[in-house]
């Protein structure tokens, strides 16, 4: 940790929780949407977007030299609109057009459920599980081959990687190098019916990628400097001649932030309503406010 | 590079090895061009992968992975070109293509070897008999299928340069060549034979076994023409209203289930367009094919030239 650290991952964490509230709300606001596999990312994407990890340029979503964010978990859509209409790739008016296909004039506005690649700053549409990481794979080999800098980030879900084509991508990626592509698993450890390791065990999760060819690194995905020191760590290892992929492994809960509606079964995909949803604002509201008495990580 | 300096195609090209033949005569000089195998070999692409081993890829048994990671080099603005045994990189990972290129348009292309029956050793899980079906249902998607190796080649030259993701798919025997010299391959539908009393329409391997139902009706004292259709999808409705104008009586032949293939997509243009034109689909019914050899299939499943003869008379 240097000077200066400090601040740093309280503004991202405190970014985190302004990304689960604008969520939230417009989750509520549209009554749908995957309200609590937004919120076990928050951290996560705070630490990519406003962290200045991911290279992006809002003014220019297509510029050639920014880095590829792929959202494998594409049910996470509603934060990740959010983070781009924070970070200025569209009018934050426009997160009221999500879930509706059309805007006020009855254009389209491909603001999905799932994740819609018409979005500014989205790359890719997801939604349909297994498909990113391979995504991410060809975008780092490409970079390779063309001698560019760019890197590509993917983010999974954990029981996405039930789907076997993630593990045919994770061969290749181990196999050929691909020093510029990392994934981040959020690990919040629920499938819809249950708990993952119940349903059908995935861990250990770092040695299977291990025994695949990429580094791996396990954290607490909403401690921010955590998520910090792998990935510098990660940078370090590229930096003395280790090449390969690597992933970051990123422990979360499932509906973080919103106490009612933390590891809670049969809730994926919705929206609170009514009662519930004033309740649900007024706990992120207060657990967003702990986290700045406490001055950094709760 | 000029047309000229291009790998030459001969009697004995085989129409896999003329497509990756055009795409290495074209990848020398287009960096943007990636050749993506999932274990599957040819000849040509060993030479493909010894001198441009830059833009050469095997993913492994892996055809998903295979189909997303050449997405992602689309992406990224390369020209990525997917390779195996047809059925399993169409039927086995429909959902990929239904995503990458039906809902985001990525142009990658997918060059399936095996149309039909061609894997007349291999039995049901080789063959390719619904590849036509779930390919037409891709928004997006150009489905090829030539039938000759020296169109193999151009289509394939047509798909690099084409905007759209595609499919080509190709036969495995050796077809011998019915292209003209400089022949154009832009309108997806070509008049190989004229006739007066019916038309045969095809696809692929089955324009060869048309024109032997052709000679087979002339002894008949029935005159038959023969429409190759080399491009299933999108279907060229006006150049093949046109060329069906004179025929009252059609047959459409394909090694492809009947179900959503070529002769589904014919009778969809006659209905459409009222054409009040007799139909005869030959196809495969409504189950797998537990056969072997090509002739003894298509004997059985009445895709043989006389059958195609047999059906022409039927409708007449």
């Amino acid at each position: 940790m240097t000077i200066g650290d400090k601040e740093l991952f309280f503004d991202v964490e405190k970014k985190a929780n302004e990304l689960r509230i604008g969520t939230l709300e417009m989750c509520i606001k549209a009554g749908t949407g995957h309200v609590t596999s937004s919120m076990s990312c928050a951290e996560i994407l705070a630490f990519l977007y406003h962290g200045g990890i991911v290279k992006h340029d809002p003014k220019e979503p297509k510029w050639d030299e920014r880095d590829r964010f792929v959202l494998s978990k594409g049910q996470a859509s509603p934060i990740l609109y959010v983070a781009l209409a924070d970070r200025g790739f569209f009018p934050k008016e426009w997160l009221g057009y999500f879930a509706k296909g059309v805007d006020g004039t009855g254009k389209d506005a491909p603001f999905g459920v799932h994740l819609q690649c018409d979005v500014p700053g989205v790359e890719f549409t997801t939604g349909s599980l297994g498909h990113g990481l391979g995504y991410g794979v060809g975008i780092a080999d490409a970079a390779l081959s063309d001698g560019k800098s760019h890197k590509a980030f993917v983010l999974l879900g954990d029981a996405e990687l039930y789907e076997g084509s993630n593990w045919e991508a994770a061969i290749y990626a181990g196999s050929n190098n691909l020093s510029n592509l990392i994934a981040i698993v959020d690990r919040n450890g629920m499938g819809v019916n249950g708990k993952t390791e119940m349903i059908n065990r995935i861990e250990p999760l770092d040695d299977k990628f291990r025994s695949f060819g990429w580094r791996t690194y396990r954290v607490n995905g909403h401690d921010v400097s955590a998520l910090y020191k792998s990935y510098r760590n990660n940078e370090k290892a590229i930096e003395q001649g280790f090449t390969g992929p690597a992933v970051i492994i990123a422990d979360t809960i499932k509906g973080r932030g919103i106490a009612s509606m933390t590891d809670k079964l049969h809730i994926h995909g919705l929206a609170p309503k009514g009662e519930e949803a004033v309740l649900a604002v007024k706990e992120l509201e207060e657990f967003s406010r702990k986290h700045i008495e406490n001055g950094g990580y709760v | 590079m000029g047309r000229e300096n291009y790998t030459p195609i001969t009697e004995k090209t085989q129409m896999r090895d003329a497509s990756i033949n055009r795409l290495f005569d074209l990848a020398k000089e287009d960096k943007r061009i990636m050749f993506v195998t999932a274990d599957m070999g040819a000849p040509a692409m060993d030479r493909f992968k010894e001198q441009l081993p830059g833009q050469f890829r095997d993913v492994g048994i892996a055809e998903q992975a295979t189909a997303s990671i050449a997405a992602g080099m689309a992406h990224s603005g390369k020209i990525p070109f997917i390779y195996a045994i047809a059925p399993f990189l169409i039927s086995r990972i429909a959902e990929h293509h239904k995503v990458n290129a039906g809902i985001q348009g990525l142009p990658y292309h997918s060059l399936g070897v095996g149309a039909g029956f061609s894997y007349e050793d291999s039995g049901p899980t080789h063959y390719n008999t619904e590849d036509f079906a779930i390919m037409r249902a891709v928004p997006n998607m150009v489905i090829y299928s030539p039938s000759d190796s020296i169109m193999a080649a151009e289509l394939t030259e047509q798909a690099c340069y084409g905007d759209r993701p595609s499919y080509l798919r190709l036969e495995r025997s050796l077809l011998p060549s019915l292209t003209l010299k400089d022949e154009k391959f832009e309108d997806g539908v070509r008049v190989i034979a004229e006739g007066s009393d019916a038309c045969i329409v095809a696809t692929g391997i089955m324009v060869h076994n048309a024109l032997e139902a052709r000679s087979i009706l002339r002894n008949e004292g029935i005159n038959a023409g023969v429409i190759d259709v080399y491009r299933i999808k999108p279907l060229n409705e006006f150049a093949l209203i046109r060329a069906l104008t004179r025929y009252k009586s059609i047959v459409s032949a394909e090694e492809h289930l009947l179900t959503g293939g070529l002769g589904s997509a014919l009778s969809e243009v006659i209905t459409d367009n009222n054409l009040g034109k007799r139909l005869k689909r030959l196809g495969i019914d409504d189950k797998h094919v537990y056969l072997y050899g090509r002739d003894n299939i298509q004997k059985n499943v009445g895709l043989d030239s006389e059958s195609i003869a047999n059906a022409a008379m039927e409708i007449l």
